[in-house]
């Protein structure tokens, strides 16, 4: 009869399953795996990760993004600089720039630091990758590194990204949300979603399922870009911008509005 | 009369003292195992925390480096792009470090799934009775799809556990595809090699059984069978259920290689074996559950080898190193199972299929560039096997009857 019983508690325990995962504590390198059950509730409700560090995000430490919403546009002539470190009001006007590198650079990085010096925004601009929408107020920094070639800085007008079948596909840049990008609800399609909330609150979404920006990229040279392929998970993740966010854009970004 | 000579070579089994210290040992060996081994055993196969997070600042460090020296170009001679890599793979590592510093496996799965693998140390790195084979493309491949099943990923019920292949499902799948067929065969021939040779010990009581020699034959491998049958069965119930409360049973669903070459593909020139077209997924528990069934018809097929033997040579050590030899021969001196023998294909050869978990898992259509290795080809080449011990057998008990077989040797 003992052994009956014995043998109803381990069936039980089997069937219920595979939630069950032994009087073992989980490891990892010898040592107990911590859940933080916070982090992991945010991400698999939201898609957000909220642990993160400012040498990945430095733009999480800055204090004036959300006054670029401010900045307007300017339609002074374009300039053609070389590698090397650029500030406002010094070098360009505040304004709203787009960033084409010549055609002789083969790799570049352009970086921008804002008054406080953080970096808020860094990417990498090369071959048919090579254009970037940036904002520059007083006291900003914009660095241009290569070994060989020139970028041209173009001051444009704000005007509002177009949006095409496969939703909005947004070069890397800094954006306002209400100015570039309409507010709403959005489902990230790119893998990675960075935004400075209006009231200064920095915010990072993560996809797993999403495409790399070189997929985003090699979609839409080929004209065989469609959405959905792409969320073929039941992981998708819903973004809301609302007027007045900063969006900032390391690597080419894929949203499609809900 | 059947049962009066199961429940004898019952009896006598039992309360032999090799066999009873061999029930015995199984049992401390699985605890032992399981208690004291496998949890020290980390395989650090999805990822290395401490290492992955070296991996993250080296990588920073590298992105500043050429950010602050300005160098940020394409490398003549490589044509690889320093900063871009370095800040590419800081960007995914970093993930990944988040990942492990939230605890989050599902999310840590994700990221190992798309190729985010972060500093993997051991990933071939398995205890092997056959090292040279684990090198192959094979292994790493098995190791993907066994680790990769998604079904549980979206309700968040990985543990580290299963990542490390410690549950009570992943270490059956494991014991099976390695060990337990070699295990149980060996202990198989073990205990069929003396119980009918052990009858000459007692000429004046077996030489008189009002029963058919052949039969009486027949009935003890039938006894033999049945206690090998539940020592199989008890052993792995008992490993199921230490594993299970110790690491949790494991899911349900999950799914581990299962490898076919079809045969429209296989120009044997052109193709790539390991083209992942190939690869393909099998529930688990059946992979194990039919493993199980075809390791009691080998042991049947084994029990019955056995008793030829005993007939023929009447000495429970020659017996038992024939039987051991006829079990390990495949291992230790056909390597190449793609090889037919007398023109008969290499899939309907039972030598093949004593590795019944390397068969279902696809690695002996790997090595041999088929489809053919499957559970019913075993079955069919295990069936003629029988046959023929089945003849033998009843040819060689006209030969050596019951008097000349219990008459002592001089």
């Amino acid at each position: 009869m003992k052994l009956l019983k014995f043998c109803i508690l381990a069936s039980a325990v089997m069937l219920s399953g595979c939630a069950f995962h032994g009087i073992m504590p989980t490891q990892y390198d010898g040592e107990p795996l911590e859940r933080d059950g916070e982090a992991i509730e945010a991400y698999v409700n939201d898609g957000q990760i909220i642990n993160i560090n400012a040498d990945r995000y430095p733009f999480i430490e800055s204090n004036d993004l959300t006054g670029l919403a401010e900045v307007e546009g300017s339609d002074d002539d374009t300039e053609v600089i070389e590698a090397g470190e650029y500030t406002v009001p010094d070098d360009f006007e505040p304004g709203i720039y787009q960033l084409e590198i010549g055609g002789d650079v083969s790799s570049s990085a352009v970086v921008v630091y804002d008054s406080d010096d953080v970096r808020v925004l860094e990417t990498s601009l090369l071959g048919r990758n090579g254009t970037s929408h940036v904002m520059l107020d007083d006291g900003y920094r914009l660095e241009f590194k290569t070994r060989f070639g020139t970028l041209n800085v173009t001051p444009i007008e704000s005007e509002m990204v177009e949006a095409g079948e496969e939703g909005l596909v947004i070069p890397q840049g800094i954006y306002i949300v209400g100015e570039h990008i309409e507010a709403g609800d959005y489902s990230l399609k790119s893998e990675e979603l960075l935004v400075m909330r209006n009231d200064g609150v920095p915010e990072v979404f993560w996809n797993s399922y999403g495409v790399t920006y070189e997929h985003v990229m090699e979609r839409t040279m080929t004209d065989d870009y469609r959405p959905d392929e792409l969320a073929e998970s039941d992981l998708e993740v819903i973004v809301n911008l609302s007027e007045g966010d900063v969006v900032i854009v390391e690597k080419v970004l894929s949203i499609l509005k809900n | 009369m059947f049962r009066y000579v199961f429940t004898e070579t019952m009896k006598r089994t039992w309360r032999n003292r090799k066999l009873r210290l061999l029930f015995v040992l199984t049992v401390l060996l699985i605890l032992v195992y399981c208690t004291l081994v496998l949890p020290r055993t980390s395989t650090n196969a999805i990822f290395d925390a401490t290492a992955t997070e070296a991996q993250v600042e080296n990588h920073y460090g590298t992105k500043e480096n050429q950010l602050s020296s300005g160098t940020v170009q394409f490398t003549q001679f490589t044509s690889s792009n320093t900063y871009s890599q370095a800040k590419k793979d800081f960007e995914e590592l970093s993930q990944l470090h988040y990942a492990i510093q939230d605890g989050d496996l599902a999310r840590i799965m994700q990221l190992t799934d798309l190729g985010i693998r972060g500093v993997v140390s051991d990933e071939g790195d398995v205890p092997s009775l056959f090292p040279a084979r684990e090198s192959s493309d094979f292994a790493l491949q098995g190791y993907y799809y066994a680790s990769s099943s998604t079904e549980d990923l979206n309700t968040n019920q990985v543990s580290t556990h299963m990542l490390e292949d410690k549950t009570a499902i992943q270490q059956l799948y494991r014991f099976v595809e390695r060990y337990l067929p070699f295990a149980f065969l060996l202990i198989t021939a073990f205990i069929a090699s003396e119980v009918l040779v052990s009858d000459r010990k007692h000429p004046t009581i077996k030489a008189g059984k009002p029963i058919d020699w052949r039969m009486y034959i027949f009935y003890q491998s039938v006894a033999v069978f049945v206690i090998c049958g539940l020592y199989m069965i008890g052993t792995m119930v008992i490993y199921t259920a230490v594993n299970g409360l110790l690491f949790g049973f494991g899911p349900l669903g999950i799914e581990i290689t299962s490898y076919a070459m079809t045969p429209q593909e296989n120009t044997l020139i052109n193709t790539y074996r390991g083209d992942m077209s190939f690869f393909g997924y099998q529930n688990g528990w059946i992979y194990v559950g039919l493993s199980m069934v075809f390791i009691l018809v080998m042991m049947y097929v084994l029990i019955r080898v056995s008793m030829l033997f005993s007939l023929i040579f009447r000495q429970d050590m020659i017996v038992l190193v024939l039987s051991i030899l006829l079990v390990t021969v495949s291992s230790i001196y056909l390597a190449d199972s793609s090889a037919g023998i007398f023109g008969i294909d290499p899939w309907y050869l039972p030598h093949n299929y004593i590795e019944i978990g390397r068969v279902l898992m696809g690695e002996m259509n790997y090595i041999a560039f088929t489809d053919q290795f499957t559970f019913v080809n075993g079955l069919i080449a295990m069936a003629f096997t029988l046959l023929v011990v089945e003849v033998l057998l009843f040819v060689t008990s006209f030969i050596m009857n019951r008097q000349r077989f219990e008459r002592q040797v001089r």
